[in-house]
C-alpha cells in the first residue's frame, strides 16, 4: 500500500470571505463554518475564533485537535466510516493543511478537559502551542445525556477540519512524501538483511470519554488486527477521549503518528518496517488476557524481530502495556516501550501502575505531576473559569489577576505517551 | 563574611576510639577535626568550618528514643549554620545510619542543605539516600580523597543556590525523583534506534528502571497443622524485660532469641516493648497482644496444632533497612529449619 | 440464590441500574469513597472472590473522579489469586500516591453526576464484553 502525502504550509489565519489558502495564509469564512457546525440539533451555539502561536491567548477546555486533510486520489475518504463511507484507505494521494490546526472548544462535562497557551511557559509542553489553530467553541442543548454531547462534540471538530480541507483542493503542495509498505512477503523480501520492526499501537477503548474509533467502530469491539501504517495518515483512527489531557492521543496524533512516521524514517535503512498491529485497553480482564496473548501471536506470525510499544492513559492501560510486553518478549520479539510517568506529587513514587520485569527498555515521554505556573493571558477562547475542577488543577490554584498554578497533565499533549514530544525524565 | 559550616563525624574520626569507645556521648568542638580538615581545604576561604559535632556510633543508635537527634540538634543550632557534613561513612554501618539519621533533622528542622556519603551497601544508604543527598563512596576511608570534593562541592551548590544536576554529574546516590528534562530528539525517535539496537544485541539504556520487586513463592500449605510445630516471629519489639541483648527501638540492626519455655501467657514482668513506632502502653500492660503465647497454648492444648516452639524470635521493624530484615530471616531460618519448625506465625504491629 | 457476580461501588447509577439485574448482584457501598470500595474488593479477593474488571479502569485517577464500580466473580476468574491480590494492591498504592499531598478538586452537582456517568460507562464496557455476556448467558 502506497500513500503520497502532499504538505500544504500553512503560515498564518485570517478571517476571510471565503475560505482559501493563498500565499500560505488559510482563510476563513467563519459564518459558513458555523452553518456547518450548527447543522446539528444537538449544539445550539457555535462561534469560530483563531488562535496563532505566540499570542497571548489561552484556549480551553480542550475537546480534540484535527489536522485537516483531503483525499485527492484513490478511494475512501478522510476518517472513513465516520466523514463518509467505510472505504479502506490508505492509497494514492492525500493534501494535509501543514500547521493549521482545528481545536473544538467547548465545556464537555461537568469535569473539564485541557489547556493551550499561545506564548508562556506552557507553551513550550504543547505541540499545539506552535500551529495556527482555528477554534470552534461549542455551546450543546441543554440537558443533552453525557454520551450524546460526546458524540456532537466529536463530530463538530471532524466536520470542521473536512469543511476547511476542502480549500486544499486547488493547491499544490510545498512538501511530498511517499510512505509505502508491501504485502507481508514482498516486504519481508524487500529488506531482507534489515530487522524486521513492527508497531503495536494499544487504543483507548475503556467507556465514555475513553473511546477510539477505527473506521468508525469502537476499538473496544475489535481483536488485535494488522493495519497497513499508511491507513492511520487518512484518518483510519479518531480520537474520542476526553480525560487526562497531558496523554490524550488527539486525532491530530493519529493522523501525525510519531512511531510510524520514524519507523518510516528508518525503513529501509536500519530496519524493514512491516506493519502495525491495532489492540485495545479494554477494561475486562479476560478481555486483556485474550487481546495480549493475540498480539503476541500476530508478531510470531508475521515473524517480527522487534516492536515498539504504545500505550494511552495511566492505570488500566498499564496492565495491557506490560502483559503485551510480556507476552510479546516470551513469544520472541523484542520490545520498546514508550510511556509517560505520574510519580506523584513528590515525584518519588512509582510511576506506572502495573510492571514487568520484560518492560526493561522504556522510553519516557515525562512526568505530568509536575506543578508549573500558567500566567495571565490576554484572551481566553473557551472559558477558564473550571480551572479548580479541570485535571490537574485543584481548589485555591487560580490567582485573581486570572493566572493559576496546575500540574502539566492539564496541558493538551504534554506527555503525550507516544513520543511526539521532546520531554522526558530522569531519576535524580 | 565566610559561610559557617557544622561537620558530624563518629568517635572513630575524632581520633577518640574505635568499638571500645563506641558508647562516647555527644560532644562539639569549635575545631576543625579529622576528615574536616579535607573539607576545611576543599572549601577554600568563603567557607568555614564552626564547629565539628561528635557522637559514638552505638551511643547514638542506642539513644535515638531517648533524645539523642534532639540533643545534637541544639547544638549545631547555637552555630547558625549555612551547610551541613555528616562522614562520609563508607562503609560503617551504624555510623551511615547515624549520618542520614541527622543529616535528615537537621535539613528538615534547620531548613539548611546537607550531604552525608557512604557506600552503597551500607544500610544507611537505603534507608536515607531519598531523603537527602548521599554522595556514593567506595568502602573504606581509603577514598577519601574522592569523597571530600563531591560532598563539599554539592553543599556549596546548594548553598549557593546553583542548579543540582542529576546524579551521574554530581555522584550522589539517585533519590528516586522523577525529573522532567527536553531531550535535543523526540521519544519516537530515540525508541526506533533502541528498537534496532535490542535486536542487534548492542547495549540499550531505560530512560525508566524497573523497580527491583523481591518476590518471594508462597510456602505450599500445612498437610496437617494438628501436628505441625509453630514458632512465633514479631517485628513488634517485644523483649524480656531489661532488653538484654539492646535491639534498637527502630532501625534495628539486629534480632533476638527468647525462651517461653513453660510459659502458658506472656506476662508483663518478663517482658517489655522497645519498639518506637506505636503507643507502647496496650503491649507494656498485655504483651500477649504481641507475642500471642497464651492463645497459642490454647491451641495446642486443643491439639489444634501439634506444639508451640519453645522460644520466640523477635526484632523491630519500625524504620529497618530491608537488607537488614533479609539478612535477620537468612540468619535464624536455618535455625528453624533445623529444630524442625513446620510454620511460623508472624505478627506485626 | 447468590449471584455468580457482584459490582462493589460507591456510585448510585451503578447501583440503581444493576440492583434487580439477573446474572449481577450490587454491593452498594453508599456515603463511602473510592479507597473504601477497593479496601472492600480486596477483603472480597481474600475470601475466594476474583476480580472481573481493572481495579483501576478509567484514565481518571482517584484524586481526579470520586466512584468506583469494580465487578468481581465467586466461581469465575481471569487471572490467579496472586495476580488478582497484585492488581488490587497496586491500585491501593496507586490511591495513596495520587492522594497525598494533593489537594482534591471541588466538585459541582453537575461534575458529580458526570462523574458517575463515565464510572458506570467504564464498568459497563466490562459488563457490556461479549465473553462476559456470554458467560452469564450459559450461567458459567
Amino acid at each position: 500500500m502506497k500513500l503520497e502525502l502532499g504538505k500544504v504550509h500553512v503560515k498564518d489565519v485570517q478571517f476571510g470571505d471565503c475560505t482559501k489558502i493563498e500565499n500560505g495564509v488559510l482563510y476563513v469564512n467563519a459564518k459558513e463554518l458555523e452553518a456547518e457546525v450548527l447543522s446539528d440539533d444537538r449544539l445550539i451555539g457555535c462561534h469560530i475564533e483563531l488562535a496563532r502561536p505566540g499570542e497571548s491567548v489561552r484556549i480551553t477546555p480542550v475537546k480534540d485537535v484535527i489536522e485537516p486533510r483531503l483525499k485527492i486520489e484513490g478511494q475512501g475518504c478522510v476518517f472513513p466510516g465516520v466523514m463518509g463511507k467505510v472505504a479502506e484507505v490508505g492509497s494514492g494521494v492525500t493534501y494535509c493543511m501543514d500547521g493549521a490546526c482545528v481545536v473544538t472548544v467547548g465545556k464537555i462535562v461537568g469535569f473539564q478537559e485541557g489547556v493551550i497557551d499561545m506564548t508562556g511557559p506552557a507553551a513550550e509542553y504543547c505541540p499545539f502551542s506552535q500551529t495556527q489553530n482555528v477554534c470552534v467553541v461549542i455551546e450543546p442543548k441543554d440537558g443533552l445525556e453525557t454520551h450524546v454531547y460526546e458524540s456532537a462534540g466529536r463530530m463538530a471538530g471532524l466536520k470542521a477540519a473536512t469543511y476547511l480541507a476542502k480549500a486544499l483542493a486547488d493547491q499544490t503542495p510545498d512538501e511530498t512524501v511517499t510512505y509505502e509498505t508491501k504485502p507481508l512477503l514482498e516486504q519481508v523480501a524487500q529488506y531482507p538483511d534489515l530487522p524486521k520492526v513492527g508497531y503495536i499501537h494499544m487504543l483507548q477503548s475503556q467507556g465514555l470519554l475513553h473511546d477510539t474509533y477505527y473506521y468508525g467502530v469502537d476499538a473496544k469491539q475489535i481483536v488485535p488486527t494488522l493495519m497497513y501504517p499508511t491507513e492511520i495518515f487518512d484518518g483510519a483512527i479518531v480520537s474520542g477521549n476526553c480525560v487526562a489531557p497531558c496523554d490524550k492521543v488527539t486525532t491530530y496524533h493519529h493522523e501525525h503518528n510519531p512511531v510510524i512516521e520514524d519507523l518510516f524514517a528508518q525503513h529501509g535503512k536500519t530496519l524493514n518496517f512491516m506493519g502495525v498491529i491495532l489492540t485495545n485497553e479494554n477494561v475486562f480482564l479476560m478481555d486483556k488476557e485474550r487481546h495480549s496473548d493475540m498480539t503476541a501471536k500476530l508478531c510470531e506470525y508475521i515473524g517480527l524481530d522487534g516492536a515498539l510499544l504504545t500505550e494511552e492513559g495511566y492505570g488500566n492501560p498499564d496492565t495491557d502495556l506490560m502483559m503485551n510486553c510480556k507476552k510479546v518478549t516470551k513469544r520472541g520479539t523484542k520490545v520498546v516501550i514508550i510511556t509517560d510517568e505520574f510519580p506523584g506529587r513528590d515525584g518519588k513514587s512509582y510511576s506506572l501502575a502495573d510492571l514487568c520485569d520484560e518492560a526493561d527498555t522504556m522510553i519516557s515521554c515525562g512526568n505530568g505531576n509536575i506543578v508549573i505556573h500558567f500566567p495571565a493571558m490576554d484572551h481566553v477562547i473557551g472559558m477558564q473559569d473550571y480551572v479548580e475542577m479541570q485535571i490537574g488543577g485543584w481548589v485555591g490554584c487560580k490567582y485573581d489577576d486570572g493566572s493559576f498554578d496546575a500540574e502539566i497533565q492539564i496541558i493538551i499533549a504534554s506527555t503525550i505517551a507516544n513520543g511526539f514530544n521532546k520531554l522526558t525524565a530522569r531519576g535524580y | 563574611m565566610s559561610k559557617k559550616i557544622v561537620h558530624y563525624i563518629n568517635q572513630f574520626f575524632a581520633g577518640i576510639g574505635g568499638e571500645e569507645k563506641a558508647d562516647t556521648a555527644p560532644e562539639i568542638q569549635e575545631k576543625v577535626i579529622g576528615p574536616g580538615l579535607a573539607f576545611q581545604k576543599e572549601f577554600g576561604e568563603d567557607y568555614e568550618i564552626v564547629a565539628t559535632v561528635i557522637c559514638g556510633d552505638n551511643y547514638f543508635g542506642s539513644n535515638i528514643e531517648k533524645g539523642v537527634v534532639g540533643e545534637l540538634l541544639e547544638m549545631i543550632k547555637k552555630y547558625e549554620p549555612d551547610g551541613f557534613i555528616a562522614g562520609p561513612a563508607f562503609n560503617a554501618g551504624r555510623y551511615g545510619v547515624a549520618c542520614g539519621t541527622i543529616a535528615k533533622a537537621v535539613q528538615n528542622e534547620l531548613g539548611i542543605p546537607v550531604v552525608t556519603g557512604m557506600y552503597v551497601e551500607n544500610p544507611g544508604a537505603d534507608m536515607f539516600k531519598k531523603d537527602v543527598y548521599t554522595i556514593e563512596t567506595k568502602d573504606s576511608s581509603a577514598d577519601m580523597r574522592n569523597s571530600v570534593p563531591k560532598m563539599a562541592a554539592l553543599l556549596k551548590k546548594q548553598i549557593e543556590g546553583q542548579e543540582v544536576f542529576g546524579p551521574a554529574e554530581e555522584g550522589y546516590m539517585e533519590r528516586g525523583i522523577r525529573v522532567n528534562y527536553f531531550h535535543e530528539r523526540r521519544g519516537s525517535e530515540r525508541a526506533v534506534e533502541l528498537i534496532v539496537k535490542k535486536i542487534k544485541g548492542e547495549e540499550v539504556y531505560t530512560d525508566y528502571p524497573m523497580p527491583i520487586v523481591d518476590r518471594v513463592a508462597p510456602a505450599p500449605p500445612l498437610k496437617d497443622l494438628s501436628t505441625a510445630k509453630i514458632a512465633l516471629i514479631t517485628s513488634g519489639g517485644v523483649v524480656p524485660q531489661g532488653n538484654p541483648d539492646h535491639i534498637e527501638s527502630s532501625s534495628a540492626t539486629k534480632w533476638g532469641k527468647y525462651s517461653i519455655a513453660g510459659m502458658d501467657h506472656a506476662d508483663k514482668a518478663d517482658f517489655m516493648t522497645v519498639h518506637g513506632g506505636y503507643d507502647r502502653a496496650f503491649i507494656t500492660e498485655d504483651p500477649d497482644l504481641c507475642i500471642p503465647i497464651d492463645a497459642l497454648r490454647k491451641l495446642e492444648k486443643e491439639g489444634k496444632i501439634g506444639k508451640l516452639m519453645d522460644y520466640f524470635i523477635t526484632t523491630t521493624g519500625t524504620g529497618t533497612a530491608t537488607n537488614n530484615a533479609k539478612r535477620f530471616a537468612e540468619e535464624y531460618v536455618p535455625m528453624l529449619k533445623e529444630d524442625g519448625v513446620d510454620a511460623v506465625l508472624l505478627v506485626s504491629t | 440464590m447468590t449471584k455468580m457476580y457482584k459490582l462493589v461501588t460507591n456510585n448510585r447509577k451503578a447501583f440503581l441500574k444493576y440492583e434487580n439485574h439477573a446474572y449481577i448482584g450490587v454491593e452498594f457501598l453508599e456515603e463511602q469513597d473510592y479507597l473504601d470500595v477497593l479496601i472492600q474488593t480486596r477483603d472480597r479477593i481474600y475470601t475466594g472472590w476474583h476480580l472481573m474488571s481493572h481495579p483501576q479502569a478509567s484514565n481518571l485517577k482517584p484524586n481526579q473522579c470520586p466512584y468506583k464500580t469494580i465487578l468481581i466473580s465467586k466461581g469465575r476468574a481471569a487471572e490467579d489469586f496472586v495476580r488478582d491480590v497484585e492488581l488490587i494492591e497496586s491500585s491501593i498504592s496507586a490511591y495513596h500516591k495520587f492522594t497525598k499531598g494533593m489537594i482534591p478538586p471541588c466538585w459541582n452537582e453537575k461534575a458529580l453526576d458526570d462523574f458517575q456517568t463515565v464510572d458506570l460507562s467504564v464498568v459497563e464496557s466490562a459488563v457490556n464484553s461479549s465473553l462476559m455476556r456470554q458467560m452469564m448467558l450459559s450461567n458459567m
